[in-house]
């Protein structure tokens, strides 16, 4: 019978018209991401006075970037990195750095917003990297690694 | 409409071959056949190419009546033509491979045998400056045509243009 | 007297008038622009223009390593992006005759799988909007939120992963995600009935679908058509059963195949694979094998010589990968082939003579997506 059809459907929008709503309002409430979630790297630091970054300086990350978004450079003889730079313009989060990284010296964080007035805000510096972790890192291990951090 | 239902068929590449070599020798078209890894290449002459697909097409015990994709690869002294076809009845799959020279590659269309060949021949041809003979319709398909070469070949230089950034003037 | 005026209709010069769709016009799905020359209602002839998002994947792959190319396959086919990593992996696995641990396996048919719906349920919404119904959009794309939950606790991201890595995949799966995928499989499926009520039976939404657009089988062999759009035109013709990749061999689950081959069968085929795809990942989800996520693979790929394609059912139909390898770090040729390119191939047979209201649910119900169809 014609008809009985859109009857049925209208029941389905009735129940959604009296359900509680999905939508979030962002800048108020806020969802976290997942602990393996895609966001800013953040360069890990042993210690904070002086400034000891766990990069080497080896441009490992830089030669695997495939947005060529890292820039590495270090001094003769030292082992810690003179200039390092993210072009977040460019980086597309694929985590590729962290994987090739063979001192564990980069991490993802869960923050993915970044804003800025101009293209130069995107070029973060080693400092800037660091910032992020305002804290001594611990290791951590897998068991902690797979501590459910995600939002549903 | 009636439901055809197909299969796993564990598939063998003597029977393959076994089944178009009697065939391509009667329409006379020299195949030399290739394995790697568990795929049938065939190597035919380019001027073949569309009496192969024809027969492989409409030969009922064949019946190759769908084409996966069909492109081109570049090896500099020549480029090479690659034809995937497969056939729902036997689950058989081929790759053909035709020999194009280099420097002036000239090729028949498949476009009347697998009209899903349409696309992919334009693709290629302006991917690879191959001349497609016979294709009723060679336009630009993917690119807008005002680029100096052809993409694909390997003497295509990407220019990786590092531009310079300029801040721009305050805003009142 | 009535002849006399046909005749004379007939002398009269045709008029035919040519409409522009897009690039950007919303029913297109992305920036596809097609010209349609029409004959009052009716369409006579359909000119695709392709090419806004021509980005050039293939070339770039030639220029970077294997790991390197990895993240730009999920922005091919962007709604399905694990199933075209998938099929990339097992490319360059067969080529360097690795294969995947059984754990890794099950976790990447769970992953196929999950993308599946969610890829299907954008068709869910789509096509109601398609027909001129807001509401299937909302709804569809509040699901397929739920999945992309799962996949930022399981895989990192939500759109694109860089999950699947050659070998395995990138991190082991949590025990969580199986308490979410349970809580999903319990509301999902009285969900999903709802919906169906709301725009299956309906008799506007069916009025528009059925008859139109009926594509015979031999044509779209002929075409190269895949997936669920071979599927409805009762083909019972599914990689994942014909060559099964991935450990595919080992879940139960059916076809659905339509009968007719009009847009509804190729809409209920879709609706219908949701279902056999929640089914996929239960099973998977209940006996996931133990041991290692991956194998160890060189930290830098080099595949030997040779060359593959390697293909599977992705979520429009059939994905391949040609990879032509030198034994060098970087791939020497790469081709995609791409469901989508083969379907907006068909668009200008399957339209032709139908209302050109019909063009854009012909065009809707092959689920096609511009990322994967330009490259």
């Amino acid at each position: 019978m014609l008809g009985v059809g859109l009857l049925k459907g209208l029941k389905t929008t009735l129940r959604a018209f009296f359900s509680r709503p999905v939508t979030i309002m962002y800048p108020y409430e806020r969802v976290r991401i997942g602990d393996r979630g895609q966001g800013l790297i953040k360069l890990r630091v042993t210690s904070f006075d002086p400034v000891v970054y766990k990069c080497t300086g080896c441009g490992i990350c830089e030669k695997n970037c495939p947005q060529r978004c890292i820039e590495v450079t270090k001094k003769e003889g030292e082992k810690q990195p003179e200039i390092y730079t993210v072009n977040y313009g460019l980086c597309m989060f694929c985590r590729i750095c962290i994987d090739v990284c063979p001192f564990d010296a980069l991490e993802m964080t869960q923050d993915s917003e970044h804003i800025g007035y101009s293209r130069q805000d995107f070029i973060w510096e080693k400092e800037k990297l660091a910032m992020k972790s305002l804290y001594i890192v611990e290791e951590k291990t897998p068991a902690s690694r797979d501590a459910d951090g995600a939002s549903s | 409409m009636e439901i055809i239902n197909y299969e796993y068929k564990k598939t063998d590449n003597r029977d393959v071959i076994a089944a178009i070599q009697p065939k391509a020798e009667t329409a006379g078209v020299a195949v030399k056949f290739s394995e790697f890894k568990e795929q049938l290449f065939c190597e035919i002459d380019s001027a073949d190419i569309k009496k192969f697909c024809s027969l492989l097409n409409s030969d009922a015990e064949l019946s190759f009546e769908y084409i996966k994709f069909l492109t081109a690869v570049d090896y500099v002294e020549y480029i090479e033509m690659v034809y995937c076809l497969y056939s729902f009845k036997n689950n058989w799959s081929i790759i053909i491979k035709v020999k194009l020279d280099g420097r002036k590659p000239v090729v028949d269309s498949v476009c009347s045998i697998y009209r899903g060949a349409d696309w992919h021949e334009r693709e290629t041809a302006e991917m690879f400056g191959i001349d497609i003979m016979d294709h009723p319709n060679l336009k630009h398909l993917l690119l807008a045509g005002d680029e100096d070469g052809y993409p694909l070949r390997k003497n295509f230089e990407i220019k990786w243009e590092e531009r310079e950034y300029i801040p721009p003037e305050k805003f009142e | 007297m009535y002849d006399e005026a046909e005749i004379l209709l007939d002398d009269l010069p045709k008029d035919y008038m040519e409409v522009n769709f897009g690039p950007h016009h919303p029913s297109t799905h992305g920036v596809f622009r097609f010209i349609a020359k029409i004959d009052g209602e009716r369409i006579i002839d359909i000119d695709p223009v392709i090419g806004y998002l021509h980005r050039g994947i293939e070339k770039i792959a030639e220029n970077r390593t294997y790991v390197q190319f990895k993240p730009l396959v999920d922005r091919l086919d962007y709604t399905g992006g694990l199933n075209n990593e998938l099929c990339y992996c097992l490319a360059v696995e067969k080529l360097m005759d690795i294969e995947a641990p059984p754990r890794a396996q099950a976790i990447r048919v769970i992953c196929a799988e999950l993308n599946r719906i969610a890829a299907h349920l954008i068709f869910f919404g789509a096509m109601g909007l398609e027909t001129g119904a807001f509401t299937p959009l909302l709804f569809g794309f509040l699901d397929r939120e739920t999945i992309l939950n799962i996949f930022e606790i399981m895989a990192g991201g939500r759109l694109t992963f860089n999950y699947i890595t050659i070998g395995g995949v990138r991190e082991d799966i949590r025990s969580t995600v199986k308490t979410y995928f349970d809580k999903f499989n319990k509301e999902f499926p009285v969900k999903l009935k709802r919906y169906e009520e709301l725009i299956t039976g309906n008799e506007i939404f069916i009025k528009r679908l059925k008859n139109v657009g009926i594509l015979k089988k031999e044509d779209l062999f002929n075409w190269g058509a895949s997936g669920p759009t071979l599927r409805g035109s009762g083909v019972k013709f599914d990689i994942r059963k014909v060559e099964p990749y991935s450990g595919y061999e080992k879940y139960d689950f059916d076809i659905p195949v339509g009968t007719n081959g009009d847009v509804y069968d190729r809409y209920l085929v879709r609706m219908e694979e949701i279902k056999q795809s929640m089914r996929i990942v239960a099973q998977a989800l209940d006996n996931l094998p133990s041991g290692d996520f991956t194998v160890k693979v060189p930290r830098i790929i080099k595949p030997p010589e040779g060359e593959v394609y390697v293909r599977n059912e992705g979520t429009k139909g059939e994905i391949g990968f040609y990879i032509v390898s030198k034994g060098d770090k970087n791939p020497y040729r790469l081709k995609i082939r791409t469901p989508s390119f083969s379907h907006i191939n068909m668009l200008n047979f399957a339209a032709s003579g139908n209302y050109i209201a019909d063009a854009i649910v012909i065009l809707g119900s092959f689920d096609t997506v511009m990322g994967s169809c330009d490259r």
